[in-house]
């Protein structure tokens, strides 16, 4: 096994070099031994150190499964049942339908099925707290029938999160470093940036800043910046901090029918809810696991369960997490029926080369057909960056030369409002004019054409945002800020 | 392995094999078919379709196919989205604007493919059609009084009423009867020339038909014909296994027939696609998904979606008084195994089907009829131990709070119907629509009430309450573990 390890921790280090992420942190437990657990590439570029299996990284949506264990913790309790009510915990809870309002349970939250559309990532960072971002929900409306389809949306778990700390007492965060961290012996998890910030052996975050209006998501290859770590406040969708050894022990609990050492940590029956597929994605092409359908795996089903993404390869089930967050990108692997667990930690989130790895490392296992994902995936991706670029040109293309705004500059300050994101302000500062949203969010604003500009926002991780101002009989009426919301003038 | 070789293994498995595997599970005929590569590359039958008349089942022998038959109103409604009549997701009530659940919002809010993939909530209340003779729209009518186990999208709830809906969906858009439909829109550009949707029709007009056989307290019991046309569009079509095979053609090629177009490419794939997760200890599912070659499952607009050794399958069982049928197609494979047979709850055809399928693949071969013969044992202990534990549960020494004749009367249930009790030879029976049923004295109020029919087996204790006055006024029934206690209130 000793070679066969070293063989795999070679393929590992050639797909982390192949991609040009910095560094990465892998963890492999089999039958309850941890058979590898140790970093590649370096910790922070321009600096020498490699990262350890110690190595602190962001786990990203990773943090659901610990959010869904939260609420298993309690179902064992007594305290909670997963059929329950949100609003049998959360009376002032309302989404825009009062009928779904009535209905939806902790089972629906927990397996991404309301009919809500994505999330506002947008919103974490306007300083609104949790429950501020709860309240506003009732002005959100769903994109689909309740129940109908996977929908995958943080809100979710921020929803499930307020049920644990109404029933605990006890913050998400909290909760989770005590019923979670502290019993398995995690003692470099933390569930807030708060908890995390200080401690020795922080991996950098990662991002390719440059200027232009790329989206982040397209900007797939060599990072070049470091940038400070997202600081997404109390975040049971995905706020963890964790290491590759800490998340070896959460694995084999998980492997162990909830057992650690000689305590018995979750149910078999929370773990079995947990790993039961429970919404079915119509779509998978266009969901979560798109990058895996679109080249033929030989994936039949994408589920989802509770907090865990199920699917099947090779005729074994496989649960799944991804977890992306400014500067970091991640998987966790289960394959409960071959005793398998492993971890994939990246330092930087502007990457899909934690699929080849996944892929590369359940065949490795699984035995069977092996392809050269890596390769396969470069080829892919490579086609797909031209395909972004071409958009990039389209979009510079789409520009009209020589057209100046409707109306001089300082008709466009003012305070706008959307019920559901909240107010936005828009100032002249010089001869600038300015978008500020929330605590996070302050840009200048570009001309494009017309009344439409776009925000360069001063951090510079959140991408370029197009705004459109209508203006109506000489004055500005609303901005709408596009694939976002329409803010009307206050 | 060469072709030869595959259809020498197949030749010999139902030749030398299954004869020996019919005898030790009591099926008393059996008829297969293997499609492979598009082609039909194997059929045979074995066993009696007439134990008392020593009549051999051949491949012209017609079965009852059961649930089965819901792929088949599942392409009809296909047709119609071709057409452009139907979209899968309209609402039930735009085609049927007298459908009715019990909560008013469900009933807005239901829509086709949640009737097809069994989300709706309601749970199977089998015995509100079951013998009961019914009419279709009088059972219709009769879904608004029937209680729900989930809500709406809540669960996996198997529901043969839902699907009698979806044929009345194509009723109303075609203006022609679910009967009808399915003869001129599939039995006949299929070339299904012996199939029908009635177990009256296989009697009336057929030479070649299997006897229903059941078994009951180890015994190989010969039982009458259970005709269900009211809920046809959920299983009431009788196929021989040739005409069957040109269903399954059909639904390997993509929606043609020598061709032509019967069903679009996506409607197919539509009715293919994944859409209710199934939970692993559901009934249905169970002696499926407990063989580590088989996870997990899904339900689609009309087949059980599951991967078997890596490759994706679509199966569905089909099992009425006396028969069980089983079908299996694999989509990528090109490749499909139907198992009709006349015994009825038995689950030994799904092992053959698999032992079939392995030899077609070309597979290494798995013990399934040992496999699954085992989990009948475990099944059939369960409910001994049930039986048992129900015993255990008896308070001794008790009396009934009134003299029998208190108990006598009509007791009425909205959905289900009417249950008549009178007390003959110092004992309570009666019956429940068209069962006979008999009433055994248990503790105080509660009676043992079995239903007096060949199958399947029903004996559940039913619990008796009087109202204020003193008089006996309803009976609560568990029939099924997701509907609770049904209530039948005194009407006479």
């Amino acid at each position: 096994m000793t070679k066969d390890i070293k063989e795999l921790e070679g393929a590992i280090e050639q797909i982390v070099h192949d991609w040009h992420v910095p560094g990465a942190d892998v963890s492999v437990v089999k039958d309850q031994q941890m058979i590898s657990c140790r970093g590649y590439g370096v910790r922070e570029l321009g600096k020498p150190e490699p990262p350890d299996g110690d190595t602190i990284f962001g786990i990203g949506s990773n943090t659901k499964s610990f959010t869904a264990a939260g609420v298993g913790l309690l179902v064992d309790e007594g305290k909670l049942g997963w059929d329950d009510l949100i609003i049998k915990y959360l009376p002032d809870f309302a989404l825009s339908d009062p009928e779904v309002t009535k209905q939806i349970t902790l089972r629906d939250v927990l397996c991404h099925r309301s009919g809500m559309g994505r999330s506002m990532r947008i919103l974490y960072h306007k300083g609104f707290t949790n429950a501020e971002i709860l309240h506003n929900l009732r002005y959100f409306e769903p994109v689909r029938p309740f129940r109908y389809d996977f929908g995958y949306n943080n809100f979710h778990f921020m929803i499930a999160g307020a049920v644990i700390e109404a029933v605990s007492g006890q913050s998400w965060p909290e909760f989770t470093a005590e019923r979670i961290f502290k019993p398995l012996s995690m003692g470099r998890s933390f569930a807030d940036l708060q908890s995390t910030l200080g401690h020795d052996n922080m991996s950098g975050a990662h991002a390719n800043l440059d200027d232009s209006l790329l989206p982040h998501h397209a900007r797939l290859f060599a990072p070049e910046n470091v940038v400070d770590y997202d600081d997404v406040g109390n975040q049971p969708a995905g706020g963890i901090n964790s290491t590759a050894a800490d998340l070896t022990h959460w694995m084999r609990m998980l492997l162990a029918d909830g057992k650690w050492e000689d305590q018995q940590i979750l149910s078999p029956q929370a773990i079995a809810a947990m790993f039961t597929p429970s919404s079915v994605m119509l779509d998978p092409m266009n969901n979560l696991l798109g990058p895996i359908a679109a080249m033929n795996a030989g994936v039949h089903f994408y589920t989802y369960g509770l907090g865990w993404l199920i699917f099947d390869y090779k005729g074994y089930k496989v649960v799944m997490h991804g977890g992306q967050i400014t500067g970091f990108n991640s998987a966790v692997v289960l394959v409960p029926e071959a005793g398998l667990g492993f971890s994939v930690l990246l330092n930087s989130h502007q990457t899909i080369s934690h699929i080849p790895l996944v892929l590369m490392m359940l065949d490795f296992f699984l035995g069977g057909g092996q392809r050269d994902w890596n390769k396969e995936y470069l080829g892919a991706i490579q086609h797909i960056h031209q395909g972004e670029l071409a958009e990039h040109q389209k979009l510079l293309e789409s520009r009209k030369p020589n057209t100046n705004p409707t109306l001089p500059k300082e008709a466009y300050i003012g305070s706008y409002h959307n019920a559901f994101m909240g107010g936005t302000e828009v100032m002249l500062e010089g001869d600038t004019l300015m978008m500020a949203y929330g605590k996070g969010y302050l840009g200048d604003l570009v001309h494009w054409h017309d009344d439409t500009f776009y925000v360069r926002w001063s951090n510079r991780t959140f991408d370029h945002n197009f705004i459109t101002f209508t203006v109506k009989d000489g004055a500005v009426t609303a901005v709408e800020v596009q694939d976002e919301a329409l803010f009307e003038r206050v | 392995m060469s072709h030869e070789d595959i259809l020498t293994a197949l030749m010999h498995y139902t030749e030398q094999e299954l004869p020996g595997i019919l005898e030790t599970h009591h099926i008393p005929g059996a008829s297969v078919l293997v499609v492979k590569d598009g082609e039909v590359i194997h059929q045979a039958a074995a066993g009696l379709r007439d134990i008392e008349g020593g009549l051999p089942a051949d491949t012209k022998t017609l079965f009852a196919i059961g649930s089965t038959s819901k792929a088949f109103t599942a392409v009809m409604l296909g047709q119609l989205v071709d057409e452009g009549k139907l979209k899968w997701d309209d609402p039930v009530v735009k085609h049927i604007p007298e459908f009715r659940l019990s909560d008013p919002l469900t009933t807005m809010q239901v829509t086709v493919r949640d009737i097809q993939c069994h989300r709706t909530g309601l749970p199977r209340h089998d015995l509100a059609w079951f013998m009961s003779r019914f009419e279709r729209e009088d059972l219709l009518r009769r879904m608004q009084y029937l209680a729900p186990f989930a809500p709406l999208r809540g669960a996996f709830c198997y529901n043969n009423l839902m699907w009698m809906a979806a044929g009345i969906i194509i009723e109303r858009i075609t203006g022609k009867p679910w009967e009808q439909n399915l003869q001129e829109r599939l039995f006949e550009p299929l070339g299904m020339k012996d199939a029908n949707s009635s177990t009256d029709a296989t009697q009336a007009h057929s030479a070649n038909y299997a006897l229903p056989y059941e078994k009951i307290d180890g015994k190989l019991v010969r039982v009458p014909f259970h005709q269900i046309d009211a809920v046809g569009p959920a299983g009431s079509i009788n196929a021989h296994i040739e005409d069957y095979g040109k269903w399954l053609m059909m639904n390997l090629n993509g929606g043609k027939v020598d061709g032509r177009v019967l069903v679009s490419e996506s409607s197919l794939a539509e009715i293919f696609t994944p859409q209710m997760a199934i939970n692993p200890d559901n009934i249905l599912v169970e002696s499926i998904v407990r063989f580590k070659e088989f996870s997990p499952l899904v339900y689609t607009l009309g087949w059980v979606l599951q991967h078997y050794r890596g490759r994706r399958l679509l199966t569905h069982a089909g099992g009425i008084d006396g028969f069980t049928a089983f079908i299996n197609v694999l989509p990528e494979e090109k490749t499909g195994v139907v198992v009709l047979s006349n015994l009825g709850g038995s689950n030994i055809p799904y092992a053959i089907s698999w032992d079939l399928l392995d030899r077609a693949m070309g597979w290494e071969t798995l013990p399934w009829t040992g496999r699954m013969a085992e989990y009948e044992a475990e099944r059939d202990a369960k409910i001994k131990a049930g039986a048992e534990g129900l015993k255990a549960m008896q308070v001794q020494g008790t009396s009934p709070s009134h003299p029998l004749e208190a108990f006598a009367g009509t007791f009425t249930n909205g959905g289900y119907g009417d249950l008549q009790i009178k007390v003959e030879d110092g004992k309570l029976a009666g019956m429940y629509n068209h069962i006979p049923v008999t009433l055994a004295h248990f503790h105080y109020d509660t009676f043992l009430m079995h239903l007096e029919m060949p199958s399947p087996q029903v004996t559940v204790p039913v619990r008796f309450e009087a109202d204020i006055t003193g008089a006996v006024r309803r009976v609560l029934i568990p029939w099924e573990e997701l509907t609770g206690e049904i209530d039948f209130v005194r009407s006479a």
